[in-house]
């Protein structure tokens, strides 16, 4: 694990530096030259007058203390910045995998226990719509719909409490659920078909008990691996989302950030990405061994 | 007008270019830069009340210090009131603020400003002159790295201040012989210096403002202004800066009893903003370019619909250096080959206004319609003989370099097309993100390229020197004539204004009708939408700011 972040902070650093532009002259905005003066201030304040390998060294010396750097463009703490908005893009993701969960779980076990039927067809066809449409084309509409012509939810931002969270929670959940509902669909046909399923309906238990507990339990690992995945993506940040809905998490800085070339901040989200989905991956790991009794005796 | 997004002149230039014009004969004609949609009612009857909501981008500071981009300066000329003030006249004369009377010795080398007493921060401490004293050196020293403080470069001991690392810890030039005089030496006599103190980085602060670093202070700034940080507030970054009227203004109080500005992303901004305001969520909103026929449409006829024009010139910069554009038949022939209105009725929908002179009309006397002359004048026929005439003969390979990340494809597209067509030439597009092309404008990495300007102080020598001096390092298409950087010496020293209108209306006519440095497109003007059922007496003034010192409810 340690590696791949290792790993991933040299790449990123190496990128950053070879995508052309001037940072500095990037924060000056348009128009006037930076005088030497100024421009001499502030490659000395962001260690961009030392090598290359002098400045990454200086960088993993920082990161060991949980020290981010400052931003290029607002001169404010990265970690300032970033932890007032990681709360937000937590929130978001926290309601976007409960949708997750409930509506693609739900879904799927009703497609795969009815077959078929009308409910199924509606589940396969509703998930391609989903999984079809970007997810910007879903937020933009679901604003329309519900912001600007029915005026029930908020058009953007966090103020309104609680009901700010509906639409861009449904904008971001919205392709995930879809392929949550249709593998999970997938998995629990297959288990419905297996021999110890028919002979738990031979030994009398009802339809219920069949399929919520031995036929979901069975049929929820790989669900389980892609919401695990799922969520590690998450919290990295959802750019479109967020940019959207004007939702203030670490995504909307990243956007922001690569634009006006501001690297410390650009770093500082895609470290905190990795390092999370790292971490998120490893806990999916874990559970699964519980889960499955199978893999524990591996 | 230096704005970074922000007071940048470039970028939201650029954003802006679709908004620029002013179509003949629209009703809504204005004077220099102001221009208000509805019935603008004096301070003594308007009704007070209401929090005037308006959107703006994430600031990159508010502090005085670097406040540089128009979101940034938005707030912070609400919360702060320097020596002197403009308010739109046509004659470009500065209006008091803090300062009740100034003048400058016969040679604009020693300025003096004599300052109101008794007037105050929003803290209660007393503004004197040593609050000018400590904002200016606050924002000039070294360490502070200000982006902005280049405004108070003429002030003797700029230099050794501003240094990295500082060698002085203030400005030798600056003087408080008593508490209400405030005295600044030039290096060099500048008539206009005054004009510059507009700009928020020349504005007092408090004792308690520390340094540029006090994050306290960049958060929620103690200033003189109209307007103050609601109590117990601060920036609250990406959402929103609430701001209350300051009771104890010494000028004329606003009607409203606040500002909320709400904070968008950059992405999409102008579409969001749009966007809430349609849906009621703010009360002014810039409008998309593709969006602006239908906001006529809409908001025009409801009285809500603002068009100014702006101190702003949108033009092709072209490069004087080197072949082919050295020679300045070829560069008139590239001007008159490309068709500004037909441009402007196809990509704009009307809303630009074809220039013919690049000193623009906000400024006012100043201004002379025309001095382009042909150059500036679709012509076909003669584009082709100028060209021949200066060497620029078909098949020429000549690189026009844009920045891609401002919407102008539809014009760069356009301008080639009419240069293949019209000349023969063959025009190979450069568009790279907007650091970069400055960077390759700043090399001469260009034959021709798309660029805009604007000024933030009320002086066409905002535009002109540097523009077209030898020495400024903004004058990308290294125009060279020492005739002209004679009279933009000269210019500078001349106390009358009369005198000086002369000396620039020469300045224009030798560079831009006789040399053609570059060549004027389009002049800018800004449009805006408000809400007109619930506000009246909001325009743009001359920095393209809405007047919410004048607005109020209806």
């Amino acid at each position: 694990m340690m590696l791949v972040l290792f790993g991933a902070s040299i790449i990123l650093f190496v990128c950053l530096f070879i995508v052309p532009g001037d940072p500095i002259a990037t924060s000056q905005g348009e128009g006037r030259q930076l005088d030497p003066s100024t421009r001499a201030a502030l490659e000395r304040r962001y260690n961009l007058d030392k090598p290359l390998p002098q400045q990454y060294v200086g960088y993993l010396g920082r990161l060991a203390q949980g020290d981010l750097g400052e931003s290029y463009v607002y001169r404010r703490s990265v970690n300032t910045i970033l932890k007032e908005k990681l709360g937000n893009t937590f929130r978001l993701a926290l309601a976007a995998i409960i949708l997750e969960i409930v509506l693609g779980i739900v879904a799927g076990i009703i497609a795969a226990v009815f077959r078929y039927s009308f409910l199924d067809v509606l589940v396969t066809l509703s998930t391609t719509f989903a999984i079809g449409v970007p997810t910007l084309v879903i937020g933009l509409a679901l604003q329309n719909i519900f912001a600007i012509n029915l005026g029930w939810l908020p058009l953007q931002g966090q103020s309104a409490g609680a009901k700010s969270i509906i639409l861009p929670a449904l904008t971001l959940a919205g392709v995930e659920t879809a392929l949550v509902s249709r593998l999970m669909r997938g998995t629990m046909s297959e288990v419905m078909r297996a021999d110890f399923i028919r002979t738990a309906y031979a030994k009398g238990l009802s339809k219920r008990v069949v399929i919520l507990k031995h036929a979901l339990r069975n049929s929820v690992i790989p669900v389980l691996t892609f919401l695990g995945i799922s969520f590690g993506g998450l919290l990295g940040g959802a750019l479109i989302t967020e940019t959207v809905f004007n939702w203030n998490g670490i995504g909307l800085a990243l956007v922001g950030a690569i634009q006006s070339q501001d690297n410390p901040i650009v770093l500082g989200v895609v470290t905190y990405g990795v390092a999370v989905f790292v971490l998120v991956n490893l806990v999916v790991d874990v559970a699964y061994a519980f889960l499955d009794p199978r893999i524990r005796l591996e | 007008m230096r704005i970074t997004g922000r007071t940048t002149r470039v970028g939201i230039a650029a954003l802006c270019l679709a908004l620029l014009a002013a179509a003949c004969g629209g009703d809504d004609d204005d004077g220099a830069g102001g221009q208000t949609g509805g019935q603008q009612q004096s301070g003594g009857e308007a009704k007070k009340g209401g929090v005037f909501r308006i959107p703006i981008g994430e600031p990159s500071a508010i502090d005085p210090y670097n406040a540089r981009e128009s979101e940034g300066s938005n707030v912070t000329v609400r919360l702060f009131t320097g020596l002197v003030t403009y308010d739109g006249n046509n004659e470009l004369k500065m209006r008091p603020g803090v300062a009740e009377r100034w003048n400058a010795n016969p040679d604009c080398t020693e300025w003096t400003f004599n300052l109101r007493r008794g007037t105050k921060f929003h803290n209660g401490e007393e503004v004197d002159a040593n609050s000018f004293i400590r904002g200016w050196t606050r924002a000039s020293i070294g360490t502070a790295a200000s982006q902005v403080s280049y405004h108070l470069a003429q002030i003797q001991g700029y230099g050794p201040l501003h240094a990295t690392p500082p060698t002085a810890q203030t400005f030798s030039g600056l003087s408080a012989p008593d508490p209400y005089t405030l005295v600044a030496k030039l290096d060099a006599g500048d008539c206009e210096f005054d004009k510059q103190l507009v700009h928020p980085v020349a504005s007092p602060v408090p004792s308690n403002a520390g340094d540029a670093r006090n994050t306290t202070f960049n958060e929620a700034p103690v200033g003189n202004g109209p307007f103050m940080m609601k109590p117990g507030t601060k920036w609250e970054h990406n959402q929103r800066i609430s701001l209350v009227r300051n009771d104890n203004y010494f000028g004329n109080k606003p009607n409203i009893d606040g500002i909320e500005f709400v904070i968008f992303p950059a992405q999409g901004r102008l579409e969001a903003e749009y966007r809430a305001f349609t849906a009621g969520e703010v009360d002014f909103a810039r409008i998309p370019p593709t969006l602006f026929k239908q906001a006529e449409g809409t908001y025009k006829p409801q009285g809500s619909f603002i068009k100014s024009e702006q101190p702003g010139i949108n033009y092709l910069l072209i490069n004087n250096a080197k072949p082919p554009f050295n020679n300045v038949d070829a560069r008139k022939a590239v001007s008159m080959a490309i068709d500004r209105e037909a441009i402007n009725q196809g990509v704009y929908q009307g809303s630009l206004t074809s220039a013919t002179a690049f000193i623009t009309p906000p400024f006012g006397a100043f201004h002379q319609p025309g001095v382009c002359g042909d150059w500036c004048k679709y012509d076909v026929n003669k584009a082709k003989e100028f060209a021949q005439r200066g060497g620029l003969a078909p098949g020429t390979r000549i690189k026009l370099a844009y920045n891609n990340d401002g919407g102008h494809e539809p014009l760069v597209q356009a301008w080639k097309e009419q240069l293949e067509r019209n000349l023969g030439l063959v025009v190979e597009l450069d568009g790279v993100p907007f650091a970069e092309h400055l960077q390759k404008r700043d090399r001469g990495d260009f034959d021709i390229a798309r660029a805009a300007w604007s000024t933030d102080y009320p002086s066409p020598d905002g535009f002109t020197t540097p523009l077209l001096s030898s020495t400024s390092e903004d004058n990308d298409g290294k125009y060279s004539n020492p005739e002209v950087d004679r009279l933009l010496k000269l210019s500078k020293t001349q106390k009358s204004d009369t005198d000086r209108e002369k000396t620039i209306e020469e300045i224009e006519r030798i560079a831009i009708g006789r040399d053609l440095a570059l060549a004027p497109t389009y002049y800018r003007t800004a449009y805006r939408v408000f809400d007109s059922n619930k506000w009246t007496g909001v325009g743009l003034d001359f920095f393209e700011r809405p007047t919410l010192e004048t607005a109020s409810l209806k």
